[in-house]
């Protein structure tokens, strides 16, 4: 039990240093920046009053690593500054668009995760033309752009087809209530979803074959045909249990593409979470919205890895011997 | 199991080849397969569906889209090629470096390593154009800086296992000098896996500069196939090819360095061979 404390220990630390760093690293951006960091953080506005509250808050006439403490202390009490063109606090604008895209998250990677295993088995287990399919579709699958897909999409089901909404997250006519809000929002999902899905569906897919033909080669998976389990129990108890290790692992460590897929996704669908505000945020040149937004983002992407790591410390003993 | 595995992995790579020529073939020989100077507006009426004039047809500042996706791919391939280079000369020495002294400097780089790969890789290139600007340069060097980890990942783990084989030992016994063994001896063996993840680099390079230019953060004086998509957003129900071209000519281009890279990556692998 020791072992698996001082492991855990250990890994936090590592993350919560990292989250310092990050810290360290913007604040270095924005002070590397050409120009003043007074327009950094303050945005383009030329109003007097607010630069001087800005300097202030900032104490950006103080020695560096006054500064730094200052700025670092801000962040931890969620403190971003003020979105320039929103004229809000960035933390309160942030907070308000998160949900909105871990709906799109949560719903694409599941999507991902179910389909992808599936998938990936049946391809470890059939072999054949249906193997050499999948596999084709999988390498496809990764090089799509993920906007592109997200516009083709639009293309066939919400323009030609008339099928699915052209964006949003629901219909800003109707005042839907209860069941009637679900379905809207739901349908207003769907492609926004797919088209996150889409990549990792295919990474999955092909981590989870791999996978699988690397355990069916296992030993124990001959003695598990041997006692006489049927074909069905041994690859879902016995191999598919260890199998998916690497994907688990890979769900958490792949927050930062997904985040990434959300903004672009977003973009393209008028998704009103995160990743849209992102790109109002670069079009307006809203530093501190965009400053914010990347700390925050990236704040959440070191938060989930280091869950996984400890997490598969957890469970996997061999880990912790390091 | 191996035998059909193995010609598809060569149709592949066979597909990949020939599909990655033709692009760059495509791509210097720009001014001769095109009859429109690239990046002018109003070469022919704007919006106008692909005609025998506009093979792909028209933007909206009336620029025609089959000249600009031509000189588009000189920029994809450019920027891929470059950021990928950059991120693998860097990767080679933080990862040669670290794999062969150990001790307290691999633990310093591994540490940078490790962090730089948990960032998301796109948001920090984001963040730094916005920052330092949008020109090509500052587009390839973020790139670059964002992908050099995975390099020095890869090369370090090589440096380790190459470095306790016996004719490392031979090499130090007739009195080479670390410079030589690292470059000389070790290298040049470690180098083997990274050709096909340097190949699959310039795919995901070339990926990231056109989700760069689809946000606006990409250089707005040169035709880039993401800028032509973040046009193409506004116009999507009434111009349809200004989307479909552009993202098409992204996917077929890393498509090819997908299927080449992994073609090479199954043919390294001994595992997929002595089945």
């Amino acid at each position: 039990m020791s072992l698996l404390r001082t492991f855990i220990l250990n890994r936090l630390s590592q993350y919560v240093i990292l989250i310092f760093v990050v810290m360290i690293v913007n604040f270095t951006l924005i002070h590397a920046a050409p120009g003043d960091p007074t327009h950094i953080l303050a945005g383009e506005i030329v109003d007097e009053e607010f630069i001087r509250t800005i300097r202030a808050k900032f104490k950006l006439d103080r020695p560096l690593y006054e500064q730094l403490i200052t700025y670092i202390l801000n962040v931890i009490q969620g403190d971003l500054g003020y979105s320039y063109h929103k004229r809000i606090p960035v933390a309160t604008l942030i907070l308000e668009r998160i949900p909105a895209t871990l709906l799109l998250v949560i719903t694409a990677i599941s999507l991902a995760v179910i389909i992808g295993i599936v998938l990936g088995v049946m391809s470890a287990v059939r072999r054949g033309a249906f193997d050499a399919l999948v596999s084709l579709a999988s390498v496809i699958g990764v090089s799509l752009p993920i906007f592109w897909i997200g516009m083709l999409l639009l293309l066939i089901f919400a323009v030609h087809l008339d099928l699915l909404p052209i964006g949003g997250m629901r219909d800003v006519r109707a005042d839907y209530e209860g069941l009637a809000y679900i379905w809207d929002v739901g349908r207003h999902l769907v492609l926004p979803a797919l088209t996150l899905a889409i990549f990792h569906l295919a990474f999955i897919t092909k981590l989870t074959r791999s996978s699988m033909l690397g355990t069916l080669t296992e030993d124990y998976i001959t003695t598990a045909r041997s006692k006489g389990l049927s074909e069905r129990i041994v690859i879902i108890r016995h191999a598919l249990r260890n199998a998916l290790f690497p994907v688990i692992t890979y769900t958490g460590l792949t927050t930062g593409t997904l985040l990434t897929g959300a903004i672009l996704t977003e973009t393209v669908f008028s998704w009103p979470g995160m990743g849209s505000l992102l790109y109002d945020a670069l079009r307006l040149r809203d530093y501190p919205l965009l400053m914010g937004i990347f700390i925050y983002g990236t704040i959440i992407v070191v938060v989930a890895n280091a869950i996984v790591d400890i997490l598969y410390g957890i469970l996997d003993p061999r880990v912790r011997v390091r | 199991m191996v035998a059909w595995a193995h010609v598809l992995s060569m149709k592949r790579a066979l597909f990949g080849f020939i599909l990655l020529a033709a692009i760059l073939s495509a791509a210097s020989a720009a001014p001769l397969i095109t009859w429109f100077p690239p990046q002018k507006t109003l070469v022919g009426e704007p919006f106008q569906p692909p005609n025998s004039r506009h093979p792909f047809g028209t933007d909206d500042t009336g620029k025609d889209i089959y000249t600009n996706l031509i000189y588009g791919a000189r920029i994809s391939l450019l920027v891929g090629f470059t950021a990928a280079t950059i991120a693998a000369t860097i990767g080679i020495l933080v990862g040669a470096l670290s794999g062969y002294y150990g001790g307290k400097l691999d633990g310093l780089l591994m540490r940078v390593t490790e962090m730089f790969l948990i960032l998301p890789a796109f948001l920090l290139a984001l963040l730094i154009t916005a920052i330092f600007g949008q020109d090509i340069r500052n587009i390839i060097l973020a790139i670059a800086v964002v992908s050099w980890p995975g390099a020095a990942r890869l090369i370090r783990a090589e440096f380790l296992s190459i470095k306790q084989r016996p004719f490392i030992e031979a090499a130090k016994a007739l009195g080479a000098n670390d410079i030589q063994i690292i470059f000389g001896e070790i290298l040049p063996n470690a180098i083997r896996p990274l050709i096909p993840y340097f190949i699959l680099q310039v795919g995901t390079a070339i990926l990231i500069e056109a989700g760069l230019g689809f946000l606006g953060a990409s250089d707005p004086n040169l035709p880039s196939w993401g800028s032509m998509l973040n046009n193409a957003q506004r116009f999507l129900r009434t111009a349809w090819w200004m989307a479909l071209f552009p993202g098409l000519a992204l996917t077929l281009t890393v498509l090819s360095l997908n299927f080449i890279g992994e073609s090479i990556s199954d043919y390294l692998n001994p595992r997929l061979r002595a089945r």
